[in-house]
């Protein structure tokens, strides 16, 4: 026992530390107890509070990294606000577009289009558009948005179109001032304005009326805004207003429009060109003599002949115009 | 004139608690539960990534420094448990790896040259020893339920806290450097 006891002392070290060791592992092994859970408990509980008391002190290191990471935050947020703003205004457009299509859609097929690029010089002004023949796109269309009147299809290949606006020197439009139904005729001179002529100056007109296109137009359907006279003005030695239009559409602002699919109606095509051709050959006393002549059964015959020609030579065009476009496709 | 006789008596108060061995035990036990309490509240101030310096560690290597290996043992096996207790971490796993680490530390032990072990730079060295065998114990028994690669995990944690804690003992090292001088 003795020397068991001068043993233990004389490595008293090694004594202590397997003593600890066994009661850091028994402690480690059976010191989850009921008991000690709940002396941990509310020791842990007073630590807590101690916590909360010196919460107030900042750590140095953890502030900047915050820092950085509140920046990083409020850039992405400021780029989402951005993102979100653009969308607001997008939506925006978008809706009134849908409004458009959906408030002109069930009288006229429309079909959307985007602008891809704008072609401008002094006289003309033309937009190219990302649908084509492909998208049953074809040469006369008018084209619209929900602000009104753009122009038609000027040319369409298989994935482009030209469209050519009202701000053109070939613009001929048949229109009327929607108070007062007066008809008449937009033409562009030149800048940003439009004109209406052909309106008498018998006829009441205000400035800030609006003008849309006229049911007599073969090419627009009617009651498309084309703008809002701007200025009356009354010139000396004529019958009629020089009235200025303010175009309903923004040109350089414009981003999506709407392609009128309906193309005008063949047999009135032709019974306008036949009067057209009629008035050119002139309505001549002789011709009117010669006409009188005819019997019923003569002049349906003549007419008929005549009918017959005009629809063979529209049907020829119609030809050499899907030549055409196949030619450009292939280019 | 008043406050420099009152810091005397201070002095002289703090000369006479450690010489009495009793005192000095009772000092070093309030002193362990305040280090374990203040790494659980205030040490998380200075972490690093989330790594924080083992204070206890630090005071229990140098009471093994000042008053020899078996103190040391028991100053640690004390530190450790209360800090368990406070953390609530695995019970004993603290006290397991700070015993082991400073009997390690207690091979230091030079009798009448206690401060020039705890002065000096070799105090952080032999810190980084201990820390790095306290931690080895630590983590091994900290991950044993889990599945985490203790390597892996050592090398993340294990190794920086080590760093961390031996570049924090330059404090008291410098402190103690001071009064020696």
């Amino acid at each position: 026992m003795v020397r068991f006891l001068e043993f233990i002392i004389r490595f008293k070290e090694y004594a202590v530390l397997c003593v600890l060791i066994a009661m850091s592992l028994l402690l480690m092994t059976f010191g989850n107890t009921a008991k000690l859970r709940g002396f941990r408990t509310v020791v842990i509980s007073g630590v807590g509070v101690l916590q909360e008391a010196f919460a107030w002190l900042p750590n140095p290191l953890t502030i900047v990294r915050e820092n950085a990471a509140l920046r990083e935050a409020n850039y992405n947020l400021t780029r989402e606000v951005s993102q979100t703003r653009r969308a607001v205004s997008e939506n925006e457009r978008f809706r009134l577009l849908l409004h458009f299509r959906d408030s002109v859609s069930p009288h006229y097929n429309v079909h959307s289009a985007q602008i891809a690029g704008r072609i401008m010089d002094k006289s003309r002004y033309y937009l190219t558009i990302n649908v084509g023949t492909s998208d049953s796109i074809r040469q006369g269309m008018p084209v619209m948005n929900d602000k009104g009147l753009v122009g038609f299809v000027f040319s369409a290949v298989r994935r482009y179109a030209i469209v050519q606006t009202l701000l053109d020197k070939d613009t001929r439009i048949a229109a009327k001032i929607e108070r007062t139904r007066t008809n008449g005729i937009v033409a562009w001179e030149g800048g940003t304005n439009l004109y209406l002529t052909n309106v008498s100056k018998t006829e009441d007109v205000k400035e800030g009326d609006i003008v849309t296109t006229s049911d007599y137009s073969t090419r627009y359907p009617a009651d498309i805004p084309v703008g809002r006279i701007a200025e009356k003005r009354d010139e000396p030695n004529t019958l009629f207003w020089k009235l200025r239009l303010e175009p309903a559409v923004h040109f350089p602002s414009l981003e999506y429009v709407f392609i009128g699919l309906q193309q005008p109606d063949p047999e009135r095509v032709m019974v306008e060109e036949l009067l057209e051709r009629r008035l050119k050959q002139g309505d001549t006393p002789a011709q009117r003599q010669q006409q009188r002549r005819e019997t019923p059964r003569e002049r349906e015959l003549r007419e008929m002949r005549e009918r017959e020609k005009l629809e063979k030579e529209r049907k020829e065009r119609e030809r050499r115009e899907e030549q055409q476009r196949d030619t450009s496709e292939e280019n | 004139m008043a406050s420099f006789f009152r810091t005397q008596q201070a002095f002289t108060d703090t000369e006479a608690t450690m010489n009495n061995p009793l005192l000095r035990y009772i000092a070093y036990a309030i002193a362990a539960l305040l280090l374990a309490v203040a790494s659980d509240v205030l040490v998380p101030f200075i972490a690093i990534e989330g790594i924080v310096p083992d204070i206890v560690l630090i005071w229990a290597v140098w009471v093994a420094l000042v008053e020899g290996q078996m103190i040391g043992m028991i100053a640690g096996f004390g530190g450790g448990l209360v800090l368990d207790i406070v953390s609530a971490d695995v019970l004993g796993s603290n006290a397991l790896a700070k015993v082991i680490a400073i009997f390690i530390a207690g091979y230091f032990y030079l009798e009448t040259r206690e401060q020039e072990m705890t002065g000096s730079f070799r105090f952080p060295l032999i810190i980084l020893l201990c820390g790095f065998l306290h931690n080895i114990i630590y983590y091994f028994f900290y991950l044993r339920p889990t599945e985490i690669n203790f390597l892996q995990f050592f090398l993340r944690y294990g190794v920086f806290t080590t760093l961390y804690t031996a570049v924090i003992s330059l404090v008291p090292m410098l402190i103690i450097s001071r009064v020696k001088d």
